[in-house]
């Protein structure tokens, strides 16, 4: 039986790299591992920074990657080549429903009191002021409903155009927008104190 | 642009003029080279998209991708869609260039019209045999 896998990274058929996803789709379809290898190459990281946005772990956003991959080798036919929608539209769509399954079913995870190194060549207390903004943002978008969550994810970390977006989402374009334009006024609510705040409201009215 | 206007779209696609929806970035930054409160809001936006740019972020472990085309060996190779039933049928139909829907209703009102008229021609047959069976049963004089 045949278990070794031909590592692509060295002998990357030239010619797949000229396909397009949808392309390398077919190609899959007929058990071609090159095909394959091609698509997780060209868009490991995309999905992996969703994921990373959705989830703030690097291990589950790592594993919810390869799951998605492996389901897409091992039944390549869940993406109807037929209609109109991107590979990448849809398989940002297979990765965020993982996200968020996951997301239900894990338990809320305790705040990090580990204490990181800081960066050499920084001061201390500088570097500790850093840490702690970084993870006031992250507390803060955290707080926000999953849907303005991956709303800002995939268009500000993404830059994911707002149609897309919609269409991932499964949302109208108007929806997606409102989505981000109360995510974004939330935020300057909670991370920009009074102006913030005072901001927020002019916005709403 | 007005001010009301480039606000609102500045809400909406946010600081970086380039990538507003085409036209619309021209437009903002011609109405920002005339305006200090409008170029004051596009700075407070950017400064507020920074902030959060800083978010907390980890790359990928390396060789992630390495990783899931080995984890991939350990899984069934896909079955090429042609040896299910399904995918046969799949294939046979995809190799069919099927006709679009502008061409597909006129040609179902001339198949329609087609099987109608043969339809009618089939019935009045039959319904000349049946006529000639009745004849040969009831005898000449039950039709005259």
């Amino acid at each position: 039986m045949d278990t070794t896998v031909t590592l692509p990274l060295g002998q990357m058929g030239i010619e797949t790299k000229e396909f397009t996803d949808e392309e390398l789709m077919g190609r899959l379809r007929d058990g071609d591992r090159d095909a394959f290898s091609t698509l997780v190459m060209r868009h490991t990281k995309r999905y992996y920074s969703l994921a990373y946005r959705m989830l703030s772990s690097r291990e589950e956003a790592e594993d919810i990657v390869q799951e998605a991959f492996l389901t897409l080798w091992s039944s390549p036919t869940s993406w109807d080549g037929g209609r109109e929608t991107k590979f990448t539209t849809w398989f940002y769509r297979v990765v965020w429903n993982s996200c968020i399954d996951r997301k239900r079913k894990q338990r809320p995870r305790p705040m990090d009191d580990g204490f990181d190194p800081p960066d050499e060549g920084r001061g201390t207390e500088e570097a500790l002021e850093m840490k702690r903004r970084k993870e006031n943002i992250d507390a803060c978008i955290g707080e926000l409903p999953e849907s303005q969550q991956t709303a800002l994810a995939l268009c500000f970390y993404e830059g994911v155009s707002n149609r897309e977006a919609a269409e991932i989402m499964g949302v109208s374009v108007k929806a997606l927008e409102s989505l981000l334009m109360r995510a974004k006024a939330s935020l300057r609510n909670k991370l920009g104190g009074d102006k913030g705040r005072e901001e927020s409201q002019n916005g709403q009215r | 642009m007005d001010r009301d206007e480039f606000l609102k779209y500045l809400k909406l696609y946010g600081g970086d003029l380039g990538r507003w929806p085409s036209g619309l970035g021209e437009e903002a930054r011609a109405a920002c080279a005339g305006s200090l409160e409008m170029r004051e809001a596009l700075d407070q936006e950017r400064r507020f998209e920074e902030s959060l740019m800083e978010r907390v972020y980890e790359e990928p472990s390396p060789g992630l991708e390495a990783r899931i085309i080995s984890a991939a060996a350990s899984v069934n190779k896909p079955e090429p869609a042609r040896n299910s039933l399904l995918g046969l049928l799949n294939a046979v139909f995809s190799a069919i260039p099927l006709p679009s829907p502008a061409i597909a209703l006129p040609l179902l009102l001339v198949i329609g019209m087609a099987a109608g008229y043969l339809y009618a021609n089939y019935a009045e047959q039959d319904t000349d045999n049946t006529q000639y069976a009745e004849m040969l049963y009831y005898g000449e004089e039950y039709y005259e």
